[in-house]
């Protein structure tokens, strides 16, 4: 069950991208491969939905961006998070904990 | 919060959206050279690498499309790319653009100006306090006439009635003698109760308002002067606070300034220069203000309705009150039918020119329409040269919707340039539109400026031009096989019969919208003429007048019968004066009602008489048919005597043999003897329906009915030359006898005369003009369709041709096609026109609304532009060369 990737919601990607970013800068590629290591394939991102998310946040003042090498020496344009986008990662995981475990209990209820 | 952050990404996407885009496809690439190395390093073969990568991407191009989706400002970016675009094609065909946008704009310009005068003049509330509270009082009399003026006691008592009102105030207008340090001039009065400013809910620009105080009879007389009396007469000082003038000769004290915006109660008009209170006109005024118009407020919750009906008991009582116990059955039953009427004066007194906008803005609106259906023609005819681009477009995989945004981009481009010509056209022609519309200099308290009502107005009919034009070609374009365009060679143009259709069917739109604009400045004109050659009964060509108003002065009794015999001798020693004379009315203003109960009460009896000097009818060029003039001689103490004009001698002594008849004039103790009779004058009245009729008058000697004068004279002189060259040496004449006269509204007979009908007579110019363009647009358009029908009928023709046609039958057939056209909109039109036209039945004389001369003129003139617009492609037709049309086939 963990290998079925399962599609995003919109605000969920957010998150974990925001939730990645907290450990490190990292370029998109590292990003998507993260996400997708973390949540054992649950969640592919694909290119697709990355960037716009990056890019919608990067312009809310979460991320900023900046060109740097990538381990093999490559060019990578590298995402890091600002206080803004740190503030932005507390309430979203706030506001998710409140959710899941509303949902969760939702469910037991029977 | 992330406003500021979002802001910056807004300035940078659209300022430098290159670098952006540049960022965004190198970051996409890097991706892509990150993902193959990964997948190489995996151990991949390179071809496979790059595959596998390719395909977890999922285009460079979709990818780039979806960030550019979420960007903020792509909207705008992409609206002012289509802008741009628009405006490269639109210079790409600069002639027929500016053409368009010239145009439009003058269209929407001669629209938007009549709009701010409409907006001004019929629209605009007055300046006051809750103006949809205030409403005008007028009476249902016992005669069951409507009336606008009550006396003063009905106003008192009214006032004091217990009916659900927030305030009754009272007004009336009055003549003015006004001195400010030793110099006099004239100056429109208004006189007012103390609490008609409270009622109005005004503050005062400068100094203080009215109030009751103030309106109590023999107070000092203390005086408001409008915002405009100020500024023109006292250049905005504050030191006016307080200035002693005179009023009449009365010393009044100026009190304060009224606001600016506040120029009296008809709205588009300066009335009003100085505001005294009402209990003061014994003191002030010339004549008996003893009937006022009355104002009020409604009180908080009560509707018109039931207040009209409060008030109309009351009055009712009042009047069985003031009958009594004689009251016959026919008087109860006509104070049963009397009443208050209210009428809403949330836009003031109306301005009197609300039928003359209305015309004008319907011959506008048609002119506009007839405009739009040209231009859709135009850009019909351009749409279907721009076919094969449009194809292409589409082939390349645009969306019908996408080309329908560019073309609608682009007509919304030109339709708004042509609408910002508009509104400076109308910011520029609006006050001279009003100048021309009203010889009344008052007027000028009317200013077109830039309104948000003018904008939004010019912006909508920009808006609706371009659905007009632009909608309806562009969807039939398409609705059209644009496919089979791309297949057919350049002779395809052949193939839109839809196209064709919808272009005859607007010019058929414009020759009937042609035709009624015709027919409308046909009656127009006609009226015009009419009543300049109505025969006014007296000469209009060589006298000059004005008004004196010598008991402002002091003047009483035989001083003033002095003054005028002065004025008259005084005058009459000018060289170029041949006569002078003086009369209590002008005859451009004498009614029709003199006689209206010639038979009774008492036999030979005239309801009132109309005093003039001395050689009266000698100065004004009125014939004298038989017997004298009045002359120097006709005193006081003299006989009473009278001159009949010849309606009123006809009416008065049916069987002839007035000389030396006696006549009596109501309310005059001794009868008078007829001395003279005088040819008939024509009445100027504004009611369309007794104009030109003669006037029945009963000529008396001013000096045998000085009690009638009201303290004001006409002088009359009559010039040997042209009468406008004299005025000063008039002005010079008078002043010499008293320095502290002054001359009121002089001006020659004839400029009187013509501003009786000078309101009709500037519609008719503009609706001819407005006519005559709807017409050359209507002309274009027919040659326009005519020729392209030609055009695109050339192989035919030519083949007709080659198989031995005569030309004079290709021709034919070309002058009848476009005939069916005209006949087809003629036929239209005149179904409008009599609709349209009864819109001008309130202020035409002499021709009726339907007017056969009018209506046939204009036929007739649409048969012949479309005769001449179909002979230079009949002619073309006729010549089509067969080899050359059916080489291209």
């Amino acid at each position: 069950m963990a290998s079925t990737p399962t599609n995003l919601l919109q605000g969920t990607l957010h998150l974990l991208i925001l939730q990645t970013l907290s450990l490190g800068d990292l370029h998109g590629l590292g990003i998507a491969q993260r996400i997708e290591q973390v949540t054992r394939g649950t969640f592919q991102v694909k290119p697709g939905s990355l960037f716009p998310a990056l890019h919608r946040m990067e312009e809310e003042g979460w991320l900023v961006s900046k060109w740097g090498e990538s381990a093999a020496n490559r060019r990578a344009k590298y995402y890091a998070m600002t206080r803004e986008g740190r503030r932005q990662l507390k309430a979203e995981t706030e506001q998710w904990g409140r959710v899941s475990l509303a949902m969760t209990l939702a469910l037991k209820t029977r | 919060m992330s406003f500021p952050s979002r802001f910056a990404s807004w300035c940078r996407n659209i300022l430098n959206r290159n670098a952006v885009e540049r960022d965004l496809d190198e970051e996409l690439k890097a991706y892509a050279a990150l993902l193959i190395e990964e997948k190489t390093r995996a151990g991949l073969p390179a071809a496979e690498a790059q595959r596998l990568a390719q395909l977890e991407l999922g285009g460079h191009e979709q990818v780039a499309e979806s960030v550019r989706e979420i960007r903020v400002g792509e909207t705008v970016y992409r609206v002012g790319r289509d802008i741009r675009l628009a405006l490269r094609m639109i210079r790409r065909n600069p002639v027929l653009s500016a053409a368009i946008i010239l145009i439009l704009g003058l269209a929407i310009g001669a629209n938007s100006a009549i709009f701010s005068l409409t907006d001004s003049w019929v629209f605009t509330s007055l300046p006051v306090d809750r103006p949809d509270r205030l409403i005008f009082i007028h009476r249902t009399a016992l005669d069951g006439s409507e009336q606008q003026n009550f006396s003063i006691d009905a106003f008192e008592r009214l006032r004091a009635s217990a009916a659900p009102v927030a305030g009754i105030a009272a007004h009336d207008f009055t003549r003015l003698n006004l001195e400010v340090h030793g110099e006099s001039e004239p100056a429109e009065g208004e006189l007012v109760s103390g609490n008609l400013f409270s009622v109005l809910g005004l503050s005062p620009a400068l100094g203080r308002l009215l109030d009751s105080t103030d309106d109590v009879p023999g107070r000092p007389v203390v005086a408001l002067i409008s915002d405009r009396y100020w500024r023109g007469r006292f250049h905005q000082s504050d030191s006016i606070l307080g200035t002693e003038i005179r009023l009449n000769g009365m010393p009044a004290t100026v009190v304060g300034v009224l606001p600016r915006q506040f120029t009296g109660l008809t709205i588009g008009t300066a009335e009003g220069d100085v505001w005294i209170p009402l209990a003061l006109h014994p003191q002030v005024a010339l004549r008996d203000h003893s009937e006022v118009g009355l104002l009020g407020r409604l009180a908080p919750d009560i509707t018109t309705l039931s207040l009209e009906d409060r008030l109309s008991q009351f009055y009712r009582s009042m009047l069985a009150d003031s009958v009594g116990a004689s009251a016959t059955p026919t008087t109860t039953q006509a104070i049963a039918r009397a009443g208050i009427r209210l009428a809403s004066a949330a836009r003031g007194q109306g301005s009197g020119l609300e039928n003359e906008l209305r015309i004008l803005m319907l011959v506008g609106l048609l002119v506009l329409l007839v405009v739009c259906a040209n231009l859709a023609n135009l850009l019909l005819a351009r749409a279907i040269a721009r076919r094969r681009e449009v194809a292409i477009r589409i082939a390349l995989g645009a969306t019908h919707g996408r080309i329908l945004l560019l073309l609608l981009t682009e007509s919304v481009v030109l339709s708004l340039l042509g609408g910002a010509l508009g509104v400076i056209i109308a910011l520029g022609g609006g006050e001279a539109l009003a100048g021309f519309l009203s010889d009344d200099p008052r007027s000028l308290a009317v200013t077109v400026q830039p309104s948000v009502h003018l904008l939004l107005f010019a912006a909508g009919l920009s808006l609706l031009s371009t659905i007009i034009f632009t909608v309806v070609p562009v969807v039939s374009l398409i609705r059209a096989n644009l496919h089979a365009a791309l297949k057919s060679g350049a002779a395809g143009a052949r193939g839109s019969r839809p196209a064709l259709r919808l272009g005859r069917t607007l010019v058929v739109v414009q020759v009937a919208l042609s035709l009624v604009l015709l027919a409308t400045a046909g009656v127009l004109v006609r009226t015009v003429r009419n009543m300049a050659a109505l025969d006014p009964g007296f000469d209009r060509s060589h006298t000059l007048l004005f008004a004196v108003y010598p008991a402002t002065l002091g003047y009483e009794g035989d001083r003033e019968l002095q003054l005028y015999q002065r004025l008259r001798h005084r005058i009459e020693t000018l060289p170029g004066v041949t006569s002078a004379s003086s009369s209590r009315w002008r005859l451009v203003s004498v009614g029709r009602d003199q006689c209206t109960s010639a038979q009774q009460p008492a036999p030979l009896t005239a309801d009132f008489g109309t005093p003039v000097g001395p050689r009266f009818l000698q100065t004004m060029g009125v014939p004298l048919l038989m017997g004298r003039e009045f002359t120097d001689g006709d005193l006081p103490n003299t006989a009473p005597v009278a001159i009949l004009s010849r309606a009123a001698s006809g009416l008065f002594f049916p069987a002839g043999g007035a000389i030396g008849r006696q006549i009596g004039i109501a309310g005059e103790a001794e009868r008078r003897t007829v001395v003279g009779i005088a040819g008939d004058v024509g009445t100027y009245s504004k009611s369309p329906l007794d104009r030109g009729l003669p006037s029945c008058i009963v000529y008396i000697p001013t000096a045998q009915t000085l009690a009638n004068n009201g303290g004001q004279q006409w002088i009359e002189v009559r010039a040997a030359g042209d009468p406008s060259t004299l005025l000063p040496a008039v002005r010079g004449a008078v002043k010499e006898i008293d320095s502290r006269l002054s001359l009121f509204w002089p001006a020659t007979i004839q400029d009187q005369v013509r501003a009786v009908y000078g309101e009709q007579a500037s519609l008719a110019t503009l609706s001819t003009i407005f006519g005559v363009l709807a017409l050359l647009f209507a002309a274009i358009g027919l040659l326009g369709i005519i020729s392209y029908t030609v055009a695109s009928r050339s192989s035919e023709l030519g083949l007709r041709l080659a198989l031995g046609a005569r030309p004079a039958t290709i021709a034919f057939g070309i002058v009848r096609e476009t005939l069916v056209l005209v006949v087809t909109g003629v036929v239209v039109g005149i179904a409008a026109a009599v609709g349209a036209v009864r819109m001008t039945s309130g202020i035409l004389y002499g021709v009726s609304p339907l007017d056969p001369v009018s209506l046939g003129g204009a036929v007739a003139t649409l048969l012949i532009v479309g005769f001449a617009a179909a002979y230079v492609p009949a002619r073309r037709a006729s010549r089509v060369n067969p080899a050359i049309t059916l080489r291209r086939e």
